[in-house]
């Protein structure tokens, strides 16, 4: 390439416009003179740590609401229940030597920061709840090893799923720097199962309107950029036409695995084939709907079946009754939503048990914590130690999203910060 | 490339504004006639900020190539020059004042970050249409946004806003000096040693 050629090109890319509120929050952040972005314009790299205040005005919470939560906690295996949210804990140990502690727990609105006081009592007050990631995304899944959070973005005048602002998916670290500003090729205006392997590896497969026949797959490489980027379609195995839905997504060594579903002629297909990168190479490996798919520690397919039975490597070793609707995988335990409440299964008994009454969207992590939410509040829980109540931890809209990270110790929620499709992202840590 | 200023011209797709490199004296936009004070006024600030935005967008995105990036620089500077705005005193033209706030703004960034010129413009710059180009399906294509992408980020953050300012953005030498703050002879020698490391990097391009 030449240098004139470069510079033609440089020139002739477009220029995006605004994010849709640009003016709306620059005109406010004039009005009040300081510019509540001070202190993150010190630090940023992009993304940066928003300016806590500013967003909480923007999300037009309702301001002082404190919520006081104590916790119980118990087994040693995962001694994670005494939790710090946002600012203030206290912590202390009770008479069994178990710990527990009290959380406090302070939003602070528009209200509280009328005026832009730069003292350093109203700056520890207003820093008081916490840090919010500086990316105007919605939150979609953590990578492994906690160092990527994924989220969706709207693309900002292009349509997608349902009509909506199409979103598009990057990947940032929680400390506020960005390995990459990529997008990939991935509409995820409506929603996206995300499946991470061993080596990096990594699947999306977006929904639309219920329906999606693509995954995208990826290497996160070691200084967090992806590589090795596929786009493959997914046919259905019998009819050869590209499947109408994908179920559930899971990793096995390099081998994907996906549970699909095909409809014709008021009959759906099921499927659960595995694939390497080239999905010619495809293997019929089920029958049957799943609704959660994953690996076990030692490498075998774990499958939550829709009517609730729990296999390993297609064998039956147990069954969910009533039938969950939602399920999550993570080492050796299962976690269940669905008319029976939130329940466990644990792998290695095969033993059941019951964690709440109800509840939806359950997330299982590797290091054995689970979260849910119930009420409008999303909830810790240890599966491991049935005992112990679930305790919650945040309160969560109807349009929130929260993804946990693998050692279950910080949850990202993303909540709408307006009517354009943008959220931001509010990181809590849960500390042992 | 002087004779770039008044030509170097690019299309905003959304909106399809031209949006070109020639400096408009935001005080005699109308007519000639200085617009309302904006010092104190935030209607009035944001009327020429609007005015000068399509100029300051294209002069963020280029330089920082992500449109995240150039939206929390642009907040940045535009928050700054609001700051000060009482220290305008009109000795420059407000277009070259923004430029400089903007321009400041968006080397903060490049000096933090390393890995500032991103993919999204790289890949724009290949292939001229970011959306289609992340290229799964096209090794050949990402090779040369790689191979493009590590000719950019081998300049240096001041040697890059000499080139996006002189030959992407075409402003003249003392108008881009002036906004850099060093003399014509030193933007001179970033310049020659800009082109000269991108020329020999982008040797090596695939074709």
């Amino acid at each position: 390439m030449r240098y004139d050629e470069l510079l033609a090109r440089w020139r002739a890319v477009p220029v995006p416009d605004h994010e849709p509120g640009f003016w709306e929050w620059l005109r406010e952040d004039l009005e009040r003179g300081s510019g509540s972005r001070t202190a993150s314009n010190e630090t940023c790299q992009h993304p940066e740590v928003i300016d806590l205040h500013l967003d909480r005005r923007r999300n037009g919470r309702s301001p002082h609401t404190r919520a006081r939560v104590t916790i119980g906690a118990a087994a040693a295996a995962v001694a994670l229940l005494t939790m710090a949210v946002g600012v203030r804990t206290y912590g202390s140990t009770d008479q069994n030597g178990l710990a527990s502690g009290t959380i406090e727990r302070t939003d602070i609105a528009e209200d509280a920061v009328a005026e832009p006081a730069e003292s350093a009592a109203s700056e520890a007050a207003m820093a008081a709840p916490g840090r919010f990631v500086g990316v105007a995304g919605r939150v979609l899944a953590v990578d492994p090893s906690g160092r990527l959070l994924f989220v969706s973005v709207p693309r900002p005048g292009v349509s997608g799923c349902r009509g909506e602002a199409q979103q598009e998916i990057r990947w940032v670290r929680p400390d506020g720097s960005s390995p990459s500003m990529t997008a990939l090729p991935v509409d995820a205006s409506e929603s996206v199962k995300v499946a991470f392997g061993s080596e990096g590896r990594v699947a999306f497969a977006p929904v639309c309107e219920g329906r999606g026949n693509q995954v995208v797959t990826a290497v996160i490489a070691d200084d967090g950029t992806l590589v090795d980027i596929n786009v493959l379609t997914i046919k259905d195995l019998d009819l050869d036409v590209p499947v109408d839905r994908i179920d559930a997504l899971a990793w096995v060594g390099a081998m994907i695995i996906a549970s699909t579903t095909t409809m014709r002629e008021r009959a759906d297909h099921h499927h659960v084939v595995k694939f390497p990168a080239d999905p010619s190479e495809m293997e019929d490996v089920g029958t049957g709907e799943r609704i959660a798919l994953g690996a076990s520690p030692d490498g075998r397919l774990i499958a939550v079946a829709a009517d609730g039975r729990v296999e390993v490597d297609g064998e039956a070793i147990g069954r969910i009754e009533p039938a969950p609707v939602e399920a999550d995988i993570a080492g050796s335990l299962v976690l269940a939503a669905g008319p029976g409440g939130v329940v466990s299964f644990d792998l290695r008994s095969g033993t059941t048990s019951r964690l709440a009454p109800s509840g939806s969207n359950p997330q299982m992590t590797a290091s054995g914590m689970g979260f849910f939410v119930l009420d409008g509040e999303l909830h810790a829980v240890a599966p491991a130690a049935p005992g112990d109540a679930s305790t919650p931890i945040a309160s969560l809209g109807s349009h929130d999203r929260y993804v946990a990270t693998p050692d279950g110790g910080t949850v990202y929620i993303s909540r709408p910060r307006g009517s354009d499709g943008a959220h931001f992202v509010e990181e809590i840590r849960l500390e042992p | 490339m002087q004779g770039a200023w008044k030509e170097a011209a690019t299309t905003d797709v959304k909106s399809g504004v031209s949006l070109t490199a020639s400096e408009p004296d935001v005080r005699a936009a109308d007519g000639g006639l200085p617009v309302q004070d904006p010092r104190g006024d935030v209607s009035a600030f944001e009327q020429v900020l609007r005015t000068h935005d399509n100029q300051m967008r294209a002069l963020a995105y280029r330089m920082l190539g992500d449109r995240f990036a150039m939206e929390d620089a642009l907040q940045d500077a535009y928050l700054r020059a609001y700051r000060a705005l009482p220290r305008f005193r009109g000795e420059a033209k407000m277009s070259t004042w923004l430029y400089r706030i903007v321009t400041s703004a968006c080397l903060d960034r490049l000096r933090r970050n390393k890995r500032a010129f991103d993919v999204e413009l790289t890949d724009s710059i290949v292939a001229a249409h970011a959306r289609d180009v992340i290229g799964f399906d096209d090794d050949e294509r990402l090779d040369r946004a790689d191979s493009v992408r590590a000719a950019l980020e081998g300049l240096g953050p001041d040697q890059r806003a000499a080139v996006v300012l002189v030959d992407v953005q075409g402003l003249p030498h003392d108008i881009a000096a002036s906004v850099l703050g060093i003399p014509v002879g030193t933007l001179a020698s970033r310049l020659s040693r800009a082109r000269s490391s991108l020329r020999t990097a982008l040797a090596e391009v695939p074709r």
